[in-house]
């Protein structure tokens, strides 16, 4: 699964967010204060030279 | 019909069924505070009271099942439903919920699994005046998913999660499969579902190709021998209520549905039911959510279930995982080591027992011990098993005199035996079968056995007939008081 890391712009958290959400013109939800936002309203998105990976249960 | 706004003091007293259930269970372990302890307070599951209290006891060692018998549901009120959970986190649990002694907790359950996984009990379908999950219905607004004690599990989790199984069927069949999911109550009528396994996968494919509307049932707590039997991994066409009953030893009782009636049947001896529908297409973001590798699941899309009916008995209990633990881990690589087991017996042979570790979360890691006939079984074994269970990275492949369950002794056989130049592969570029998201595409292989083909040290030991005669009960000193 390739990721990319978000950065909330209001209360500056990054969390890590699935790539299909990076252009799918839907608002992330902040873990951390619940601001739902745009992902190219991000204070900052990382994803990396060729994206993260991730385990699943 | 009643509307659950009560706590402990004044719930419904609990209705005795026909088959097993999680109650049955619990009275086992009851008594005994290794096993089971209870929480008396008021407890919020959304301020992550319930965690605390399991984590507090995973630093410590221990590794009861914990009740929360007061716990606030997602209106921040009072539950009707007591909590339950940490059932499945010692491997001597298990054995007991499958009827093995508590003494047969290693090699012992792993093998009863592959045994019993192609037994299969033919369920029986009961009317609802005999399903005791029936004898509260919810329904339209009613079905309000808030009135139940989610749990939310770590500081990051997006919400509440419903942690236990849902259970799908494809469109025109009529074989059941049974998978653990998490529901995010988005509303008290929909919610997010986060769907990992290859067949559930499928099954929500076929029905999303044909543009239809999906029905899942999500079951919020059950006999634990239902669920460790609904574990296993069975071919796409197996019944999982069948493959439940033979761990249950009696057949799975159902029931037609309230919502789809004979097309669809559910468990009648479970806690809490909900029933919904999975619309093509209709999705929401869910997660994070503290998963099975002690890290955090990220933010996706998800498919959407929308309640049709919340079905309960009376004195439910709310059966929630404690994901990224022990119970978690312990719950699939149970029946994992059956699945492995039957699979690489019966295509290589000599095989003594598989673990799965909890250093690899219970799912990552493989240990497998043989007895070797030739150079190249350890691969073989190695590259079976592999290709077997799909989230598998790392196989270890060690001697019969090497015990799997003790992670020490393999370390050492990989330590002595392992030429890393020889004895390590690595297979490059290999993904699940039919799970697009995947979870990495290497997987590395051990074999940890004594090399047979060349001149090599001989492993040392205190000659066997020695050691029997040598009781150390009767040579040490002290008695356990004190040694000298």
């Amino acid at each position: 699964m390739k990721l990319f890391w978000s950065t909330c712009p209001k209360c500056m958290k990054p969390f890590v967010v699935e790539w299909a959400l990076r252009h799918a013109g839907l608002k992330l939800i902040c873990p951390f204060c619940g601001n739902r936002y745009l992902p190219e309203e991000s204070a900052k998105i990382d994803d990396g030279e060729s994206g993260g990976r991730t385990h699943m249960g | 019909m009643s509307t659950p706004s009560s706590s402990s003091a004044n719930r419904k007293p609990r209705s005795k069924g026909d088959g097993k259930s999680l109650s049955d269970y619990l009275d086992l372990i009851r008594n005994n505070p290794a096993e089971f302890r209870a929480v008396k307070r008021t407890v919020n599951p959304m301020e992550f009271e319930v965690t605390a209290v399991l984590k507090h006891l995973d630093n410590r060692g221990e590794y009861p099942t914990v009740q929360f018998d007061n716990p606030l549901n997602l209106h921040g009120k009072p539950s009707e439903f007591p909590i339950v959970s940490n059932l499945w986190a010692t491997r001597e649990r298990c054995a007991e919920a499958v009827g093995l002694p508590r003494s047969n907790a290693g090699a012992e359950l792993g093998t009863l699994f592959a045994r019993y996984v192609d037994k299969k009990i033919k369920p029986t379908v009961v009317g609802s005046d005999r399903a005791p999950v029936h004898a509260n219905v919810l329904q339209g607004e009613k079905a309000d998913m808030w009135l139940l004690p989610a749990v939310r599990h770590f500081e990051m989790d997006l919400g509440g999660v419903l942690t236990m199984g849902l259970i799908a069927h494809p469109p025109g069949e009529d074989f059941y499969n049974v998978t653990f999911v998490k529901t995010f109550p988005e509303t008290g009528q929909r919610g997010g579902l986060t769907i990992h396994s290859t067949h559930m996968s499928r099954i929500t494919r076929l029905w999303e190709k044909r543009g239809e509307r999906m029905p899942v049932v999500n079951v919020l707590g059950h006999h634990p021998a239902f669920w460790l039997g609904t574990l296993n991994t069975t071919p796409w066409g197996d019944n999982e209520y069948a493959t439940a009953g033979a761990f249950l030893q009696e057949p799975v009782r159902l029931v037609p549905s309230v919502t789809w009636g004979k097309d669809f049947l559910v468990p009648a001896d479970a806690e809490i039911i909900i029933e919904g529908e999975v619309a093509p297409g209709n999705t929401t973001i869910v997660d994070p959510f503290g998963e099975i590798s002690g890290q955090y699941q990220p933010q996706q899309l998800a498919p959407v279930m929308e309640v049709t009916a919340i079905t309960y008995r009376d004195g439910a209990i709310f059966q929630d995982v404690f994901s990224g633990h022990r119970e978690h881990m312990l719950m699939a690589s149970v029946p994992r080591e059956g699945t492995i087991y039957n699979h690489v017996q019966q295509k290589v042979g000599n095989v003594r027992a598989v673990h799965l570790p909890y250093s690899g979360c219970g799912r990552f890691t493989a240990y497998i011990s043989i007895n070797k006939t030739f150079e190249g079984h350890a691969k073989q074994v190695a590259l079976q098993a592999i290709a077997h269970v799909h989230n598998l990275h790392a196989v270890v492949v060690v001697d019969e005199d090497i015990d799997v369950f003790n992670e020490e002794h393999v370390l050492w056989a990989v330590n002595t035996y392992v030429d890393p130049d020889r004895d390590i592969d690595l297979i490059k570029n290999v993904r699940p079968p039919s799970d697009p998201r995947g979870i990495g595409s290497s997987r590395v292989i051990f074999d940890a056995t004594r090399p047979t083909h060349i001149p090599f040290p001989t492993r040392l030991r205190v000659p066997p007939d020695t050691m029997a005669r040598v009781k150390l009960e009767e040579w040490l000193e002290g008695t356990g008081k004190g040694r000298p």
